[in-house]
């Protein structure tokens, strides 16, 4: 596993290093699609009452954007986490201002919160044969699981219609992580698709 | 165009749209992007709008170029009664997007002439090989000479 964190690293390392603080430095195509995918995330979460979150590969904090555009009066405890030193270091700048924020390396959670989320973090598959990144993919759900006092979100890429999935990227179908999560995590699990973009965003609730 | 972006970075702008808007998952996208955000919208900027979807040279300088040009098609006319270019070209995306079958978009240039400088909004088959219809976008560039 510490293999895969640290081509993981080096890969979004050299993005933000080449792209800066911005969606391409996360390898996001645009600010639109990684705001629909945040749209798609926070339904795990009430706005109702005040709550934490653990945003698990969380790049420069770009969720903070979307949050101060679409819920400003919300008040939520934030906590960042991303293998990158490059990527916290920037996102630690940025942020600098906003309370109850924090800015963590770290190839986990490593604290509990009301919710966790974490966008397209299992996409990138870097080469890394599939069963060794879906052990990675596993072992980092059932972090979120364990760090996720109420629900955790995640987002996957969708197969394509027609050809191979590329060896770059992880692409995967429903059912089976909709499965780890209800009978291996003990969660309650909605998944949504349809949204504009080929992929699922997978919600789950912890059962309590 | 070569006052704003270099000659040979249009084409890739061009590029750009025709994929973001290209029947398939770039249509499916633009189309869950107006829905969620209203992204073309008379409240927004065309410059702002492209931004967001990240259709832009990826050269700083000719980034700015391409957002002034944008900005410039307020100053221009169009085909479509009462609107200028901007809004035009705003209000076709929005409209096409938001009806109930959207058609893929297809962005192409062409040559005006002095005082008679136009955004040209039409349907057609652009793509020669193909028969899907399009809603074409044509925008106003000057000869140098």
């Amino acid at each position: 596993m510490g293999e895969i964190h640290s081509k993981v690293r080096a890969y979004y390392s050299a993005a933000v290093e080449r792209w800066g603080p911005t969606p391409q430095g996360v390898d996001w195509q645009s600010a639109a699609a990684q705001y629909l995918r945040f749209v798609q995330l926070l339904k795990i979460c009430s706005f109702d009452t005040a709550f934490s979150l653990n945003d698990f590969g969380c790049g420069c904090g770009a969720l903070l954007d979307y949050l101060a555009l679409r819920h400003d009066s919300a008040t939520i405890a934030y906590r960042g986490i991303d293998l990158s030193f490059a990527m916290i270091e920037a996102a630690t700048k940025r942020w600098a201002k906003r309370r109850d924020t924090t800015f963590v390396v770290g190839s986990t959670c490593n604290g509990v919160a009301d919710y966790s989320l974490a966008s397209g973090v299992f996409n990138v598959r870097l080469g890394e044969p599939i069963d060794e990144w879906e052990a990675y993919v596993e072992s980092i759900l059932a972090d979120l699981r364990v760090s996720s006092r109420i629900g955790f979100a995640v987002n996957f890429k969708l197969p394509l219609d027609n050809g191979p999935m590329e060896d770059n990227l992880y692409r995967t179908r429903q059912e089976r992580w909709m499965t780890l999560c209800r009978k291996r995590l003990g969660c309650e699990v909605e998944t949504l698709v349809g949204y504009g973009l080929r992929e699922f965003t997978l919600l789950a609730s912890v059962q309590t | 165009m070569g006052d704003f972006v270099k000659d040979h970075h249009v084409p890739v702008i061009q590029v750009q749209l025709n994929l973001r808007f290209a029947p398939g998952d770039g249509l499916s996208e633009m189309a869950a992007h107006q829905k969620e955000f209203q992204l073309f919208s008379p409240k927004h900027s065309l410059k702002s709008s492209f931004a967001l979807i990240n259709v832009a040279p990826p050269d700083s300088k000719d980034r700015r170029g391409f957002f002034r040009y944008l900005d410039r098609l307020k100053d221009v006319g169009s085909n479509v009664e009462g609107q200028n270019g901007h809004d035009a070209v705003i209000a076709a995306l929005k409209d096409n997007l938001e009806s109930k079958n959207p058609m893929p978009v297809y962005f192409t240039y062409h040559v005006a002439t002095r005082g008679n400088i136009k955004v040209e909004v039409s349907t057609s088959t652009p793509v020669v090989f193909s028969p899907v219809k399009h809603v074409t976008i044509s925008l106003p560039t000057l000869r140098k000479d």
